[in-house]
Parts: C-alpha cells; sequence; structure tokens
C-alpha cells in the first residue's frame, strides 16, 4: 500500500480507511469474546466495507 | 489461486494488459534500468492476486478430505514456503536475468507456432479457471433471495442445479465479460483497492466462526472426527500447497511480472499471497465448512456453498466479498483468455475474441463440476503449463553445459521447435493419464494431479535436451 502524494483528501481518506479496517475486523473480535451480537456486526462490516470503498481510491496510489 | 493468475495471454502482435503493478511495455524487448521497480509494487499486486474467491472453495474441499489439522497448519506452511522459495531463487533470478515476458522466451526457444499453441492451451485453461469463479460468485448470489428461490450446488453437483441457478451465472458471468470489454483498468483497480479489505473478511468469518463455535482452539477444530476417512495426506497437502500456483513459478508464467524487479529478492514478495491467501484464507474457509457440519449437521461430503456459509458468518459484506473476489480475478483471467485466442485466430476483433472466451467462461460456470473439483482442476493446470518452465531452466542454466543452442527458435528463424513440443507433450500425456480426470488409465493406479507438475517439468526438461542434442546439438535444434 503506497500513499497518495498530493491529494487533499489523502489524510482523511486515510483515516476513513483505517476505521473501515477496523470496522471489518474488530466486530468479529468483540462478538468472539461475547461483547457484541452478531447482527450488530454484520451491520458495522457493511457499513464499513462501505466506507473502505469510498476511502480506498483516496489514499491507495497504484505505482 | 488466482488467475492473473499472473498469466499476461498474448505475445507480439496483441498487445498486454498488467497488473496495476507493473507496466505493459516492452513486450520484445529487456525491460530496461529506467522501467524497473522496488519491491513494494509486488507485495500488494501478490497479496491481492492470491486472494481471490476461489479460496472459499479450496479450504472447504480439504474438509471434505478429511485433512487433518497437522497437514492444514503445517503441510499447507511447508507447501506454501517451497512455493515462495521456488519463486524466490528459481522464477526471480530468470526474470531478472532475461528481463523479457514468458511468452517472448518461449517464441526465441519454440518458435512462434508453437507460441501459438502455448496460448491455446492457456485460453482454455483460464476459461475453465474464470467459469470456477463465475460458480463461486453465483452462489453469493443466492442468500439475496428468499431461500430456496436458487437451489445451491453441493461438492457432489456437476450438473446446473435449476433455471435460477442457470440464470444467476449467465448475468455475473455476463457482467464480467461485459467488464472485460470494456473497463479492465477500473476493475484491476477495485481488486487492488480490495486486497487489504478482502483478506479481513476472510478472517473476521474465521474469528465470527470460532465465537459461534465457542472456542478458540484452531487446531481441535481443524482435527476431523475419529473414523473419518482421509483422502488426502500430509504430502498431498504439501505437494497442493506447492504446485497449486505451479504454471506461475516452475512454469515461468511470471516472468511477466517480475522481469520489472529491480532485484531477485522480489521474489519474495509471492510470500504475501502464499501465506495470506493459500494460507491463511483457506484455514478460514475451511473453519466455515467446519462449523456448518458440526453445529447444523451438513455433511462433509456434500458440504455447503461459499455464499451461505459467509453471508451465515458476516452478512452483506461477506457475500459482497466472494462477488468481488470473483469478478477481480475472474475478470482479467477473461480478458486474458480473449487475447490468448486472438492470438491463435489473429483474424478474430479483439471484442469478439473476449466474448468467445466469455461465452466459454460461462458455460463452465453453469456447470459446477469445476469449481466443486477445483483441486483436481488446479493440478491438472499446473501440469499442462508447468512444464514449459522446465524448458526454460534448461535454456537459462544448463544449454551451454550439456551443449545445446540457447534460444534456438530466434536463432533458427524456426517457427516450430519440434524437440519442444515432443518434450512437453510426452510427460504431460502420461502424467495425466494416471490421474483420475483421464478417460483411459492403463497404469492401475491414479495419482492426485497436483502430484505431477514437478516430474513432469523435470522430465520435459530432460527430454528437451536429449531431443536438442539428438537433432544436432548446438546445430539445429529448431526443425
Amino acid at each position: 500500500m503506497t500513499t497518495s502524494e498530493k491529494s487533499p483528501y489523502h489524510t482523511p481518506a486515510k483515516f476513513v480507511g483505517l476505521a473501515a479496517l477496523a470496522g471489518t475486523i474488530l466486530p468479529p473480535v468483540a462478538f468472539l469474546f461475547g461483547a457484541m451480537s452478531l447482527d450488530i456486526v454484520k451491520g458495522i462490516m457493511f457499513v464499513s466495507t462501505i466506507l473502505w470503498f469510498v476511502a480506498a481510491p483516496w489514499w491507495m496510489k497504484v505505482e | 489461486m488466482t488467475a492473473k493468475d499472473h498469466e499476461d495471454a498474448g505475445h507480439g502482435m496483441i498487445d498486454e494488459v498488467e497488473s496495476p503493478a507493473v507496466g505493459s511495455e516492452y513486450e520484445r524487448e529487456r525491460v530496461p534500468e529506467s522501467a524497473l521497480k522496488g519491491p513494494s509494487a509486488f507485495w500488494g499486486m501478490y497479496a491481492g492476486e492470491h486472494t481471490a474467491g476461489t479460496e472459499f472453495m479450496i479450504g472447504p474441499l480439504f474438509v471434505k478430505w478429511g485433512a487433518d489439522a497437522f497437514s492444514l497448519i503445517v503441510g499447507l506452511l511447508i507447501g506454501n514456503l517451497l512455493a515462495v522459495l521456488t519463486w524466490r531463487y528459481l522464477t526471480a533470478p530468470i526474470a531478472c536475468s532475461e528481463r523479457l515476458t514468458l511468452y517472448y522466451k518461449m517464441e526465441k526457444i519454440a518458435g512462434r507456432g508453437l507460441v501459438t499453441v502455448y496460448n491455446l492451451a492457456n485460453g482454455l485453461l483460464f476459461c475453465f479457471l474464470a467459469g470456477s469463479m463465475i460458480t463461486v460468485s453465483a452462489t453469493a448470489v443466492g442468500p439475496f433471495f428468499p431461500e430456496g428461490t436458487i437451489a445451491m450446488p453441493t461438492f457432489s453437483s456437476t450438473m446446473p442445479t435449476g433455471p435460477a441457478w442457470i440464470i444467476s451465472c449467465i448475468v455475473i458471468g455476463a457482467a464480467m465479460t461485459f467488464v472485460a470489454l470494456k473497463g479492465y483498468d477500473v476493475v484491476a483497480l477495485v481488486g487492488h483497492y480490495s486486497a487489504p479489505w478482502m483478506f479481513l473478511i476472510f478472517l473476521a468469518c474465521a474469528i465470527v466462526t470460532l465465537g459461534k463455535l465457542g472456542t478458540t482452539d484452531v487446531w481441535a477444530l481443524l482435527t476431523p472426527p475419529p473414523g473419518t476417512a482421509q483422502s488426502i495426506s500430509f504430502l498431498g497437502i504439501v505437494l497442493f500447497a506447492w504446485f497449486c500456483n505451479a504454471a506461475m513459478h516452475i512454469g515461468m508464467a511470471d516472468l511477466s511480472v517480475l522481469r520489472f524487479a529491480k532485484k531477485p529478492s522480489a521474489g519474495w514478495a509471492s510470500a504475501a499471497g502464499m501465506f495470506l491467501g493459500h494460507y491463511v484464507a483457506w484455514i478460514c474457509a475451511a473453519l466455515l465448512l467446519i462449523y456448518w457440519v458440526k453445529e447444523k449437521g451438513v455433511n462433509p461430503q456434500e458440504g455447503k456453498d461459499p455464499g451461505t456459509m459467509v453471508n451465515d458468518a458476516v452478512g452483506w459484506a461477506g457475500l459482497i466479498c466472494i462477488i468481488i473476489a470473483g469478478w477481480t480475478t475472474a475478470n482479467p483471467t477473461i480478458y486474458r483468455a480473449g487475447l490468448a485466442f486472438q492470438g491463435v485466430l489473429p483474424a478474430l476483433s479483439r471484442t469478439g475474441a473476449t466474448l468467445l472466451a466469455g461465452a466459454v467462461c460461462i458455460a463452465a460456470g453453469i456447470f459446477p463440476a469445476f469449481a466443486m473439483r477445483l483441486l483436481d482442476f488446479v493440478g491438472v493446470y499446473g501440469t499442462i503449463l508447468a512444464p514449459v518452465g522446465g524448458l526454460i531452466v534448461v535454456d537459462h542454466f544448463l544449454a551451454d553445459l550439456v551443449g545445446i543452442d540457447r534460444d534456438p527458435a530466434a536463432k533458427s528463424g524456426a517457427s516450430f521447435n519440434m524437440a519442444v513440443l515432443v518434450a512437453w507433450l510426452v510427460p504431460v500425456l502420461i502424467g495425466l493419464s494416471m490421474t483420475a480426470v483421464s478417460p483411459v488409465n492403463p497404469w492401475g493406479f491414479e495419482v492426485p494431479p497436483w502430484y505431477l507438475p514437478l516430474p513432469c517439468t523435470i522430465a520435459c526438461g530432460i527430454l528437451y535436451i536429449l531431443l536438442s542434442k539428438f537433432a544436432g546439438g548446438r546445430a539445429a535444434a529448431a526443425a
């Protein structure tokens, strides 16, 4: 993963992208430890998926 | 395993599409120093390309075959390590020394006519591979409709399960083909962006499954119940992991990619694909079926379609993952199959060739046999395509030593090197006749196809040396 250099959206996209990745993996961990219901896990993962595909093009640059 | 799987089908007359990580120029010349790329360009590419929709099939197929925990955890580790070492110490050094595509290097050894034959084999195998990706993607459509609307295939399915299934495959396959015609670059980018998210979805599936099963003891979960028949051994798992991408490493298809590497150490980047896609993702996918077997009484011999299992674990995010994973790998595969067909039939337009490839892929996808026998198929794929790597190894390392010409077809101007054709076909035909996929087996025993790429490649190299010597050594290998 490389970062784009010029886009003013890069930094916010990076934060959103990282949050989306966290939202993809942390809810299942919470479910594993009984801290979250599966329905909520699925909902957060779906929203995180959408956020990831919004943020990734602004964050990840193709070399 | 994926399909970019690395083949950049085509040679000379047909232009080429590349992963975002590498350029598309220098098809018929050495890559110049100015175009070389550092290792970071390859790590993401390998990670993305080896985390595909078909990984959701391979893990559960190991469960079906009764693979034990030691084989899965240690065997896959060793097999994938051997694959990485092959990329690093065989493919990458040749790529960085020659700096040519596989096709151009083969053309120099085998002649342009024979490369066309290779392209045809490649194109057809691509179609079947893309077909199995269409099958996997189509299973993700079912959960969007009321239960029972689309009858899902099981491991034992070989024929279409009904009209709704056929329509699903046609719609998905047609969409993939349309994009292959119009928007390859977009899908390549989506694949690039998807890679980290997609890997986490695989991981999430496993974590949720562990939560549902109320344990984190993965070793115990991967241990089949007592009395389970083990259809694949430890060695079988090692060899499968090593050779499921045989066409790319010992088969040298990744010369097309790694020729852009500054140093052979870029070959280590294949570890990203092997250990994320072919280790973690396979084990995660295996856990999905284990849950359905333990908690829902599913027969492991019948299995459960990936769409239903993933939807049950992580919901729509997982279904999107299956569709994108299938799409981003099937789409370039269809495109490259089209290029391969165009190489065989130069009069065919790009559109016509891609439509032809798409139609073959859809037809293959409708029949679940290819996806449900994916382990066999990738073994056959490697057995057919890997041996050409033996020719290149001989040409690169041994030709001077054994007294045969390097790049004989280029030197003689021949378009069809018979020594290459015989050296390639004889081991492949003998090897395939030993497998269960062969209609005729005169040997009285069967060998799993993934045992064959290495012996066939070695046999091909030895035969090539002998036939070239017989044909006149340095004088005339190419007829």
